[in-house]
């Protein structure tokens, strides 16, 4: 392994050992307060007593503002806009991590496009 | 004036861009076909090259840039997936953090690095590209429009309806209840690779019995009478770990998913045929719950459940709609297609072009590049391999439908190459179906894969009749329709019915029909219908073989070995030829037959080359 390569593998190991901390410093508490409070994103259960599952869409034509999305100029906007999100819901819990998330995606970015293989374990994450 | 506009998919599974030029469909491809890397994920700059290239325009001259979903939706859909399971999931996080806000949140990076910072980039709605992409290049002027995936952005279903340059969602299901991903979770655990061996469970589902079809429904999936459904979770692994299923999911079945490449057992051919049934059921409730909503006789079908040419079949044959029309890039890909297509109609507000004929607008999905004579035989004068020249098309089509009634398997590269999964006679390889051992040639000595998958048929689409039970054309094939009872042999399965020494292979080998190589063994056959318009050459070759020998069907497979891309270029076409047993390859007017080629060398052993799928 040449020295590239191990500065590369520190970088990696950096960047994940940030997001584990992210992880359990901020998604764990959030998690165990949210199921303090009673509140659920989902249903993990079937209903018997539902007559149907079909929920209304969000939006049912996209108009052609709903084109322009600001979020992905830049990993700022990004964030700003997912906070904006979580604040339009009544989800200060969630916005309020936006600084934190926002220093994370500042560390995790990649120099270099994807090249790995997502992992088909990951499906649901994508 | 008219818009000129590419659409991208990327950043998950099977990157692809595609260019729209006043409504019209100019060119579309997969990335995994340039850089030879199966199911590429990554930004799609080599397919956007060939796009702007094919529509000879430079970046500038673009009107926008269409991403295919929406990264914000999909990243809340992440996090509020993991609050619902935390401290559970954070392998996921670590993984899915790194990957999301490292790379996909920041299209315009990648954008602006391929195409220059100024181009206008625009988002659409996941499940509303996929939409767009059965509808727009459908036949018809308005249809219902059922979409139905893994997940994207939180919906994993959505109906809805398609009317002139305007599509539009009524109704939908969202995440973590996914037919998609109850169908992957099967795929899983008979021991296929999600995401690409949906096909094989698909394929291996009527060698079993559905036995296991009651405890799905018992315990899985609770199915309203309109087709809606919900997941129990608690039998799922994906929400909390990287795996589909956990304990529970191997303790309702048996046992623990069965590892890949080990030998396949009654339990995975009766799981198959049991998540097949659930999934019929439900598509098919979907399907009428579409058509009372909508009134619509036609439909329009995309998402990666959409490759299920079983259940299209069966919505087909069951009459819910009069038409029906499947995105033959069902999958994400095809969303590249439908961004691009939504954007010119619904950003643009430009007028949607029908075809005339009354025929679609998808040109037979040959939207990728082609190479002249010229190019390939300066190609094979450069590497000084053996070729001969055919004088014109119809002299090609005669010696390459003999060769092939001689028993020759032959590699077939005509014309622009194919966009979607599914090879349609363009990047095919073709073989006579007349012949009992054609499948298991096909299968073992030339692709190299399972033994038990069978092969698709092409047929002239005049003569489709006298073969399936198939009242309409499929061009794409995402039909898979009954073989003609005069046609059928009667098959045994004596020896097979007793439980895991089942020979696959003894039983593949019985002979069942007239054309065996693809016949299923439930008499069933994923059918491609020919059509002189949208494949002339490929049509004049089937005229000939009928000509030759009565039978106007060939066996139809992809051009590429087990794990491989479909070949894309000359280079690409003759390194599979030689790696494999094929007899015969024509590429353009040019015929190489294999006897007469010298050796050919690999750099290292090819069929570690690619991971299998």
């Amino acid at each position: 392994m040449n020295s590239t390569e191990v500065r590369g593998e520190e970088r990696d190991a950096a960047k994940d050992r940030s997001a584990v901390a992210f992880f359990r410093e901020v998604l764990v508490p959030l998690a165990q307060a949210g199921r303090e409070s009673g509140r659920e994103f989902f249903a993990l259960r079937p209903d018997e007593a539902a007559e149907s599952y079909y929920v209304e869409p969000t939006k049912s034509a996209m108009r052609p503002e709903d084109f322009e999305l600001r979020a992905c100029e830049s990993i700022q906007d990004f964030v700003r806009e997912l906070a904006a999100l979580w604040s339009s819901e009544g989800r200060e819990d969630l916005a309020a991590m936006a600084p934190r998330l926002a220093a994370l995606a500042s560390e995790l970015r990649e120099d270099e496009e994807q090249t790995d293989d997502v992992s088909p374990f990951m499906y649901v994450m994508f | 004036m008219s818009k000129t506009i590419l659409g991208i998919s990327a950043f998950y599974h099977d990157s692809a861009a595609a260019l729209v030029r006043g409504g019209e469909i100019v060119a579309a491809a997969q990335e995994e076909r340039f850089s030879r890397k199966k199911h590429d994920p990554r930004f799609p700059s080599k397919a956007i090259n060939y796009c702007l290239e094919e529509a000879f325009i430079e970046p500038s001259e673009l009107d926008a840039v269409v991403f295919y979903d929406n990264p914000l939706l999909t990243f809340d859909r992440l996090v509020k997936s993991l609050l619902t399971v935390a401290p559970a999931g954070e392998e996921q996080w670590t993984k899915a953090a790194r990957s999301f806000l490292g790379v996909k949140a920041v299209v315009r990076e990648h954008v602006r690095r391929a195409l220059g910072s100024g181009v206008k980039l625009l988002f659409s709605d996941h499940h509303t590209a996929h939409a767009a992409a059965a509808f727009f290049p459908s036949p018809f002027g308005e249809a219902a429009v059922l979409t139905v995936d893994g997940v994207g952005e939180w919906a994993t279903l959505t109906l809805g309806r398609g009317e002139g340059g305007r599509v539009e969602l009524l109704k939908e299901i969202r995440y973590p209840h996914s037919l998609g991903l109850l169908y992957s979770a099967f795929t899983y655990h008979c021991g296929f690779k999600v995401n690409s061996g949906e096909y094989k469970l698909m394929g291996l589902a009527p060698y079993g019995r559905p036995t296991y079809a009651d405890a799905i429904r018992e315990n899985l999936i609770d199915v309203k009478g309109d087709g809606s459904f919900r997941l129990n979770t608690d039998y799922f692994g994906f929400l909390e770990r990287n795996a589909m299923t956990n304990e529970r999911f191997d303790s309702l079945f048996g046992g623990p998913a069965r590892k890949p490449e080990s030998r396949i057992t009654r339990r995975e051919m009766d799981l198959a045929a049991s998540v097949q049934a659930v999934l019929e059921d439900v598509m098919l409730k979907l399907a009428r719950n579409a058509r009372r909503l909508t009134g619509s006789e036609n439909l329009a079908l995309a998402g990666g459940v959409a490759l299920n040419c079983v259940a299209n079949g069966k919505i087909l044959r069951e009459r819910v709609f009069e038409n029906v029309w499947i995105q033959p890039a069902a999958g994400d890909a095809g969303s590249a297609v439908g961004a691009a297509l939504l954007a010119n109609h619904q950003y643009f507000g430009e007028p949607r072009r029908m075809n005339p004929k009354g025929r679609d607008t998808q040109k037979g999905s040959f939207l990728g590049p082609a190479y002249s004579g010229a190019e390939v035989r300066a190609f094979l004068e450069r590497r000084g391999y053996p070729y001969e020249t055919a004088a014109d098309a119809n002299e090609r089509a005669r010696v390459v439908a003999r060769a092939i009634a001689d028993g020759r398997i032959v590699g077939y590269m005509v014309g622009r190459m194919e966009f979607g999964p599914r090879s349609l006679g363009a990047r095919s390889i073709l073989g006579d179906p007349r012949r009992e051992e054609t499948q298991a040639v096909m299968n073992l000595k030339i692709k190299y894969r399972e033994s038990f998958r069978p092969f698709a048929p092409a047929v002239l689409a005049e003569r489709a009749a006298e073969y399936f039970e198939l009242e309409t054309e499929s061009p794409y094939m995402l039909l898979v329709a009954p073989l003609r009872e005069g046609r059928r042999l009667p098959m045994t399965w004596e020896g097979f019915e007793g439980g895991d020494s089942a020979d696959m292979l003894e039983v593949i080998n019985r002979p069942r029909s007239d054309i065996p190589a693809v016949t299923h063994v439930d008499y069933s056959a994923r059918v491609q219908t020919v059509h002189a318009d949208d494949k002339p050459d490929f049509h004049e070759l089937l005229k000939e073989f009928h000509g030759l020998t009565g039978c106007a069907v060939l066996v139809n497979t992809s051009f590429n070995v087990r794990g491989e891309p479909i070949v894309c270029s000359p280079a690409d076409a003759y390194r599979c030829f030689m790696r494999t047993e094929m007899d015969l390859l024509v590429m353009e007017d040019c015929l190489l037959w294999k006897a007469e080629q010298p050796d050919f060398k690999d750099a290292g052993d090819w069929r570690t080359e690619y991971e299998l799928d």
